[in-house]
C-alpha cells in the first residue's frame, strides 16, 4: 500500500486534474442536441483517450500502471457523466475532480485488499 | 534471434530510461530492493536492458545479464562499470541461451515476460539452465481479473505491443506451464504488478537443450 507523500499527493492531483479536464472537454464538446446514449458512449471513449494522454504525461514522474489505471478509469467515468449532463463548466470541472478522487480512493482500497490476500516468499 | 523483437527494443532503447527511469523506478524501488536482496550464488538476469535495476542489486554478486537489444546493452555498460561486483553482459535472446543445463542457482527477471514472444518457451529455457531446486524470481506486470482494468489492458495490448510490451499476459500460469513450482505471488500494485517466486522441482526432468537434443 502506497504511503509515500510524493506519490499520495501526486496520485491525488493527477486524478483530480484528469477528472476536471475530461469534464471540461466533454461538457464543451457534447451538447443537449446529442442523443443521450450516443453522447454517453462517445464521452466514454473521449474521456478514456484524454485520460490516457494525461496518464502518459504523469507517468514520467509517478509510475506507469499506478497512474494509467485509475486515471483512465476516471476519464472513462467522467466522460460518460459529463457528456450527458447539462452542468455549467465550473460545476462540471468540480464534479469531475471529485469523481477522480473517488476513483483513486476505490483503487487504493482494492489495492489494500489485494495486498492483504497476497503471499509471502519463503525460501 | 528474433530480429523483429530485437529491432523493437533497439528502437525503444533511446527513450527507455526517460519513460521508465523516474516515476516507475521510484515507485517500485522498495519492492525491487527487497526482491534483489535475495540474490546469491550464480545469478542470471534476463533482459537487463539499460541496467536500470543494477543500482538495486546487492554488492558482490556474480551475475550474468542478457538482453536481446545490443543498444540497451551499450547503455547498460556504464552502470555495470559502477557495480561493486561482477556482471557479465551477453547479447542474446532468452530462447537462444546456450548455457549448459543446470548452470544457475537463481534467475531474476524484471518486466521481461510481458515482451518475450514465446513466454512458455522462454521460461522452459530458464528451467533448463537452472539447477534442480533453483529459484526463479520475477518482477512482472500482467493482466487483471478486475473490471475495468482487465478491459483497458486487453484493449490497449494490440496498440502497445507494436512498440512495447503486452499488457494482458497471464505470467503466473505461464510459469506453471513451463514446469516451475510457484511458491508465492506477492502483489505490488493491484493484481497487475506482482512478484512471482518459483522453483525448479527437485527430480524434475529439464527441458532438453539444443545440445542434448542433438546428442540423443
Amino acid at each position: 500500500m502506497e504511503k509515500r507523500p510524493y506519490f499520495l499527493i501526486g496520485d491525488l492531483l493527477t486524478n483530480g486534474v484528469a477528472g476536471a479536464v475530461v469534464a471540461l472537454i466533454c461538457t464543451s464538446v457534447f451538447s443537449e442536441a446529442w442523443p443521450p446514449t450516443l453522447a454517453m458512449v462517445a464521452g466514454m471513449f473521449v474521456g478514456s483517450a484524454v485520460g490516457m494522454l494525461l496518464a502518459m504525461l504523469a507517468s514520467v514522474a509517478l509510475g506507469a500502471f499506478e497512474v494509467m489505471l485509475p486515471v483512465m478509469t476516471t476519464g472513462m467515468l467522467v466522460g460518460m457523466l459529463a457528456a450527458t449532463s447539462a452542468a455549467a463548466l465550473t460545476e462540471a470541472a468540480a464534479g469531475g475532480a471529485l469523481v477522480g478522487v473517488g476513483v483513486l480512493v476505490l483503487t487504493y482500497l482494492l489495492n489494500g485488499r489485494i495486498h492483504r490476500q497476497g503471499g509471502t516468499w519463503t525460501p | 534471434m528474433d530480429s523483429l523483437n530485437q529491432r523493437k527494443w533497439d528502437r525503444a532503447a533511446r527513450t527507455y530510461d526517460l519513460m521508465n527511469g523516474s516515476g516507475a523506478e521510484r515507485r517500485w524501488e522498495p519492492y525491487k530492493r527487497r526482491l534483489f536482496s535475495l540474490m546469491w550464488g550464480k545469478v542470471l538476469f534476463v533482459a537487463i536492458g539499460t541496467g536500470q535495476d543494477i543500482r538495486f542489486f546487492p554488492a558482490r554478486q556474480n551475475i550474468v545479464g542478457v538482453d536481446i537489444s545490443a543498444r540497451m546493452l551499450e547503455l547498460a555498460r556504464r552502470r555495470v562499470e559502477g557495480y561493486p561486483g561482477t556482471i557479465e553482459l551477453r547479447h542474446t535472446d532468452v530462447h537462444d541461451l546456450d548455457d549448459p543445463d543446470a548452470t544457475y542457482d537463481q534467475v531474476f527477471t524484471s518486466c521481461t515476460f510481458c515482451s518475450v514472444p514465446d513466454p512458455v518457451g522462454g521460461l522452459s529455457v530458464l528451467r533448463r539452465v537452472l539447477k534442480p531446486g533453483g529459484q526463479l524470481h520475477m518482477f512482472e506486470h500482467t493482466g487483471s481479473r478486475y473490471f475495468p482494468f482487465n478491459a483497458m489492458l486487453n484493449l490497449l495490448t494490440p496498440l502497445v505491443r507494436r512498440f512495447g510490451p503486452e499488457l494482458n499476459r497471464d505470467t503466473v500460469t505461464n510459469v506453471r506451464r513451463a514446469g516451475f513450482e510457484v511458491r508465492s505471488v506477492d502483489p505490488v500494485y493491484l493484481d497487475v504488478i506482482k512478484i512471482i517466486h518459483a522453483v525448479v522441482p527437485r527430480g524434475s526432468v529439464s527441458a532438453p537443450s539444443p545440445t542434448s537434443t542433438l546428442s540423443s
